[in-house]
């Protein structure tokens, strides 16, 4: 099915005026950890290319948003820009009460980076590579030991403790590096493509880290070809196409406003579904009708009474149903529905596994 | 057990686990993210020392330098005494061998400290380590001095490990320990300065191999450069051979031919030489005229009192004296005789004072280049550029 593209700007995220300059605060800035991250009017281009057209994106402490786009998106960009590692060309992001590009060496004790592309001290043992970021961090001798141990049991590495970092496997590496991330207790986590290279189990883990992690407080921004992955354990989620967040929300929130909602109706195997089709067709609230198997497929615009009322006709026809429910689209459905055809097919479209 | 604990618990993974992971919540929640960033010691020079012995190569690097060192001291040693059999003194075979490892000291270090620095920052851009850095709250500062520390500490190393070779020098005398600080200063100043170029350019250049290219490239504009430039002005404008040469109080003024000229109100007026900061910028013709120096000034004639003029080192060596002007005279039989110090500088003050000078200029540079942000390499040449969009 071929969908438009169409843009929609969740309620809750009202386009913000763009940042006023302000002369430099010459007051200490005392760093609100509690605050989650915001983005405001973020533009950025490399030459001819635009990156980000004026992204904005607040992610409130205990949430986990994840990033979805395809590739030339901007979601690197942006993260970056959140890690405080790009400067925009325009616009602001705050970390708490931080702003981060005038207060950058404050802000970076809040956050938590794992790029994609991360590359590890192979001449390090595993325990200090920790012990090097954490002293990097500011954390006290006699703590970091006792920090970097508990760390590396969280991620399992404990038992790789003294080995060569250069040792480890890709997994290991991930891992090893989503505990650098995590070594000075950041309010905000910043991780692009985190589950890349993990097997199943990791990744099982690492999504109950992250909640974990939320359930502390901490505002997680993650990017992830993986979308399923994102759907099981991202609370929001925001679609990046051209540069721009053309849809953010819940993934419920998204899929009504993308796609409307969609009623399953399934028959029992064998059942004509003709005669239910032109039943559908024919009532209240029906904007289109397609199946997929032995099910129908209907986009549904009307009320609850009249979903009742067609659930009621097509029992009085008698045809024999076996399931009536609202089904939500998946993640990749609305992906392709929100960032359109022309990703589609392509290299760089998002795969539902993983991207690479 | 609090709701956090239990959600811990709930993590997959073994019991034993469990207990790690209550620990890591209560140390999260006492840290709150807001501490303050109070190193004892720079973490990046902590690193880098950690491993800067690890692997063979520095100790290759080590061995290789005091194995040409010491052939090269013995070898001197052994042809000045037998060369000079008979009609050489003692301190003067330890001022030719001081000489002479003081030269080849300053070369060596000009070709191992670009080298211990010019690759640390492009390689962490080429492993994908340094986003990670920046990211933390370091200063680019911080990280350069950790680096440029941990670089010198190894240069101090070789430098160090070599002073039972100089020792031999103390066997035969001839030189004053001051002479010897002031090498080791000259040594220093030009060690960090090298250290410094080989840094920034690392900084610059986004492929290792590059940062090497430009820094010894730089490296070789101020030791050859200066020196070809030097004699080819030199020779431009009339040159030491033709020249006439100043001899201070109590010395004759001697034409290039070593002819005496009249001093006093008759003195001739000197020609115009090249700008003595080409030869500043020199590390060796530095160091050449504080060995010079120190040769001349010492020891005393035992019999007169006076300083006794080497006359064979001058020759060797007289383009490099200590007034930086070429400063070698002959007597009226054509026997070199010595330049009193003018009122000038000593050459190697300048040195050290440009190199330092040259040294703080370029750690305010790269320390920026460290430290700033939103910057994606050009990747034609591997150098910083403002092109390149990001990957996703």
């Amino acid at each position: 099915m071929m969908v438009e593209p169409q843009t929609i700007v969740p309620s809750s995220e009202s386009p913000l005026p763009s940042p006023v300059p302000r002369p430099p605060d010459p007051r200490p800035q005392t760093p609100d950890p509690g605050g989650g991250i915001r983005a405001v009017g973020l533009r950025k281009r490399y030459g001819k290319t635009v990156a980000l057209a004026g992204l904005h994106l607040a992610v409130a402490p205990g949430e986990i948003f994840g990033l979805i786009g395809p590739n030339g998106a901007g979601k690197t960009t942006t993260l970056r820009i959140l890690a405080g590692l790009l400067a925009p060309d325009a616009g602001r992001v705050t970390v708490g009460d931080l702003d981060i590009g005038r207060a950058p060496r404050a802000a970076r004790r809040l956050i938590g980076y794992m790029p994609e592309d991360f590359g590890l001290y192979d001449d390090l043992k595993v325990w200090e590579y920790l012990d090097f970021y954490a002293d990097c961090y500011g954390i006290e001798a006699a703590e970091r030991l006792a920090v970097v141990e508990d760390l590396l049991t969280l991620v399992d590495l404990a038992h790789k403790r003294d080995d060569d970092v250069a040792a480890l496997s890709r997994g290991m590496r991930q891992r090893l590096c989503l505990a650098h991330a995590l070594i000075h207790d950041p309010a905000v986590l910043i991780l692009d493509e985190p589950a890349s290279g993990l097997d199943p189990r990791a990744r099982v883990e690492l999504r109950e880290i992250l909640r974990t992690l939320a359930g502390l407080g901490k505002a997680i921004v993650i990017s992830s070809h993986i979308l399923s992955e994102l759907a099981e354990v991202c609370t929001t989620l925001g679609i990046l196409h051209q540069g721009a967040l053309v849809a953010s929300g819940t993934l419920a929130e998204i899929a009504e406003r993308a796609t409307g909602r969609r009623l399953a109706v399934r028959l029992l195997p064998g059942a004509d579904l003709d005669p239910a089709i032109a039943l559908a067709r024919r009532a209240t609230g029906v904007a289109a009708v397609s199946t997929a198997g032995d099910e129908l497929l209907i986009d549904f615009n009307g009320s609850e009474d009249d979903a009742a009322a067609l659930l009621s006709r097509l029992v009085g026809a008698g045809l024999p149903v076996s399931a009536f429910a609202e089904r939500a689209g998946t993640l990749e459905e609305l992906f392709l529905v929100l960032t359109g055809a022309e990703d589609v097919g392509s290299d760089d479209a998002v795969t539902q596994e993983d991207g690479r | 057990m609090s709701a956090i604990t239990e959600t811990l618990d709930t993590l997959p993974g073994d019991t034993a686990r469990r207990p790690a992971r209550r620990r890591l919540v209560g140390r999260l929640r006492g840290l709150t993210g807001t501490r303050g960033v109070r190193p004892r010691i720079n973490p990046v020079l902590r690193r880098e020392l950690r491993v800067r012995m690890r692997g063979k190569r520095a100790f290759v690097v080590l061995g290789v330098f005091l194995l040409v060192l010491g052939l090269a001291t013995y070898a001197l040693e052994r042809v000045v005494v037998t060369t000079g059999s008979g009609s050489i003194q003692s301190f003067q075979v330890g001022q030719i061998v001081f000489a002479g490892l003081a030269l080849l000291e300053i070369g060596l270090l000009g070709l191992v400290a670009p080298a211990l620095t010019a690759t640390t920052i492009s390689a962490e851009r080429e492993r994908g380590t340094f986003d990670l850095l920046q990211a933390t709250p370091l200063r680019g500062s911080s990280i350069v001095l950790g680096k440029l520390v941990a670089a010198l500490g190894y240069a101090a190393l070789l430098i160090v490990a070599s002073i039972p070779m100089a020792g031999v020098v103390f066997l035969y005398g001839g030189v004053a320990p001051a002479d010897v600080w002031a090498t080791f200063a000259l040594l220093g100043a030009t060690t960090i300065a090298f250290g410094m170029v080989g840094l920034f350019f690392s900084a610059l250049a986004r492929r290792t191999a590059l940062a090497v290219a430009l820094a010894y490239t730089t490296v070789g504009v101020l030791v050859a450069g200066t020196l070809g430039a030097y004699v080819f002005l030199d020779a431009v404008e009339g040159g030491l051979s033709d020249s006439v040469q100043f001899a201070g109080q109590g010395e004759v003024m001697v034409a290039g031919n070593g002819e005496a000229l009249p001093g006093g109100a008759n003195a001739p007026t000197l020609p115009e030489r090249p700008p003595r900061w080409l030869l500043a910028l020199n590390p060796v013709a530095a160091m050449a005229t504080l060995v010079a120096d120190a040769i001349d000034d010492s020891p005393p004639d035992p019999f007169s009192g006076q300083p006794g003029g080497i006359a064979v080192f001058g020759e060797q060596f007289g383009f490099f004296s200590s007034d930086g002007n070429a400063g070698l005279a002959f007597d009226m039989n054509g026997n070199p005789i010595r330049v009193q110090e003018t009122d000038q500088r000593p050459l190697w003050h300048i040195t050290v004072a440009l190199y330092l000078g040259l040294a703080v200029v370029l750690f305010v540079l790269t320390s920026w280049l460290v430290g700033r942000v939103g910057v994606r390499r050009r990747r034609r040449w591997g150098l910083p550029g403002r092109a390149g969009p990001a990957s996703a």
